[in-house]
């Protein structure tokens, strides 16, 4: 990489996000690239000095209030908070394909899709991030109590603003018994990218010129349909503020884009997102080579205690301080509040010998969420 | 403190007409509106006229805001942006010119940096403002100004690259 591709990352470290290795390591050692970092660092100082010496000034008169403009009322205008997950009545729980897909490095000139997918019938969502042009290999299972969807989507190119996308999207069947036992006896699990390239491979592709911002309709083989949105961005976003709640309950426990940093080090962005509400709500996450997190609202064995702050919970685990970054607040009620924390040593063995990279694990009731962890 | 069911319920009282909330609100909030209006501007008189605009849509059309997007402080810095974009579009040359910022005892590299924000166009200006002053991320920078997140960062990016410009190219030699 050199300077001018680096360019926009550097913006974007110095606005808080994690940037490629191959672009830290080439800020790492470029005397420009740094001088350009320590410039923004010094250019927002100044104008925060600039603020602070206006801001001393006394504040202006109130102005006259005027009649509100026409309301129609509470009645019509209110916002209902319809539950994402339908804890406790139906299995309708996101099984987050998380291997392959959306894990892509950052690479200047690429643009990325960001889209989420909803089912009308289970009002079950997952959200997903791939890079324009990327082959795709990931997939999502939408579960519910009669029938499992998958869907695979490719974003093809982007022409004058519309997106080409091949999706394909099915009535999941698995393939194999143990695969089947898999995903049947679990709320959330996930599902490998070598069983689900297998089932992809049987499954027709359709194409659609897609207007960002429109909800498209994807019909589902096997019956059904699926509702997709998405957005297009020249630079990998940071996470979806549409997808999750930004002032969840009291008793509702949201993880979005979390990050999971020990001491000093950066242990890893989760990919995937997860929300449960209602009694002992629970959300879990593989860590590698750490292993499995559970984080829950109330006391239970073998966890220990920590604080959770809006988007930050911070406790303490074998002699290390960690911290726990989410994209919106963990949780909902008066802040800074009690989290209890548990982990296991290993991730679910679903996942494999050697997972590589930080997933969701699953999210519900706590005891579901720990009986996750060994399947 | 404020939690997400206080900024709930202040906007839930606003709603009502609840006019101690909104002094209240507004007692918070308007002195840090004006100096971003101030700075996006150039002009003392147009800052408090438009934080009043910005106030006063507030007070009547509540229901614009979405708790689920923002906090009611970003949809007020949302709104004070677009009418201080308005302002800009509507306003000739000659009054802008008028119009520029007072000078006010300052230390010389307050001086520099507010001469080099001068200098700015006015969208990169509030963006920046917006972002490193009143530390808005980018994903609600996004949604205050409804423009996608991508759109933000790329904007950021070049705010940040022409100031840089202005701005050495305005330091002392020995400080470069």
């Amino acid at each position: 990489m050199n300077c001018q591709e680096v360019q926009p990352f550097v913006s974007a470290l110095h606005d808080g996000e994690s940037v490629s290795r191959e672009t830290a390591d080439h800020i790492r050692i470029c005397s420009a690239c740094r001088a350009r970092l320590e410039d923004y660092t010094r250019m927002a100082v100044e104008l925060r000095l600039l603020a602070s010496s206006a801001s001393e000034e006394a504040p202006t008169r109130l102005p006259h209030l005027p009649p509100q403009g026409r309301r129609w009322g509470p009645t019509l205008t209110a916002r209902v908070l319809v539950p994402r997950f339908a804890l406790g009545v139906g299995v309708f729980v996101i099984l987050g394909l998380s291997v392959g897909l959306g894990w892509v490095r950052a690479q200047s000139g690429g643009l990325w899709f960001q889209f989420d997918v909803s089912n009308p019938e289970t009002r079950a969502g997952v959200g997903g991030l791939i890079q324009v042009g990327d082959p795709g290999q990931g997939g999502f299972l939408s579960a519910g109590p009669h029938k499992r969807i998958a869907i695979r989507v490719r974003a093809l190119d982007v022409q004058n603003d519309v997106v080409r996308l091949m999706v394909r999207a099915r009535v999941y069947e698995p393939v194999s018994e143990s695969e089947e036992e898999k995903v049947a006896n679990s709320q959330a699990g996930v599902v490998f990218k070598e069983p689900m390239d297998r089932f992809f491979a049987n499954t027709t592709p359709r194409e659609f010129d897609y207007t960002p911002g429109q909800t498209l309709e994807v019909p589902v083989e096997g019956g059904g349909k699926l509702l997709l949105k998405g957005e297009v961005f020249k630079l990998r976003p940071s996470f979806s503020a549409e997808s999750y709640p930004v002032a969840p309950k009291p008793d509702e426990i949201v993880l979005s884009k979390a990050a999971l940093v020990r001491g000093s080090e950066f242990l890893g962005e989760v990919q995937g997102s997860g929300s449960a509400q209602g009694k002992n709500s629970a959300v879990g996450v593989c860590v590698p080579p750490l292993g499995a997190f559970v984080f829950a609202l109330g006391p239970f064995e073998g966890a220990v205690q920590g604080v959770v702050e809006f988007g930050e919970a911070r406790f303490k685990m074998d002699g290390y301080e960690y911290t726990l970054f989410s994209a919106t607040p963990i949780t909902g009620g008066q802040q800074p509040r009690e989290i209890w924390v548990y982990r296991g040593q290993n991730c679910p063995p679903s996942w494999g010998p050697a997972p590589k990279t930080p997933g969701m694990i699953g999210s519900g009731d706590l005891s579901n969420v720990l009986h996750m962890l060994r399947k | 403190m404020t939690t997400v069911e206080q900024e709930q319920e202040l906007w839930e009282r606003l709603r009502r007409g609840d006019t101690e909330a909104f002094g209240n609100f507004y007692r918070q909030h308007a002195t840090r509106l004006q100096v971003f209006l101030r700075h996006y501007l150039g002009d003392a008189k147009a800052a408090e006229d438009v934080a009043q605009e910005a106030f006063l849509q507030l007070w009547r059309h509540p229901n614009g805001f979405n708790p689920a997007r923002a906090t009611l402080r970003a949809y007020l810095f949302g709104i004070a942006a677009r009418r201080a974009a308005d302002w800009w579009r509507h306003r000739a040359r000659e009054e802008r010119a008028a119009a520029s910022p007072q000078a006010a005892s300052r230390t010389e590299a307050a001086t520099l940096m507010e001469d080099a924000l001068a200098r700015l166009e006015p969208e990169p200006r509030s963006l920046l403002w917006l972002r490193e002053v009143e530390g808005y991320s980018c994903a609600e920078l996004a949604a205050m100004l409804e423009i996608p997140l991508g759109t933000v960062k790329s904007r950021l990016f070049a705010a940040r690259e022409q100031l840089r410009r202005i701005w050495r190219g305005e330091r002392p030699q020995e400080e470069l």
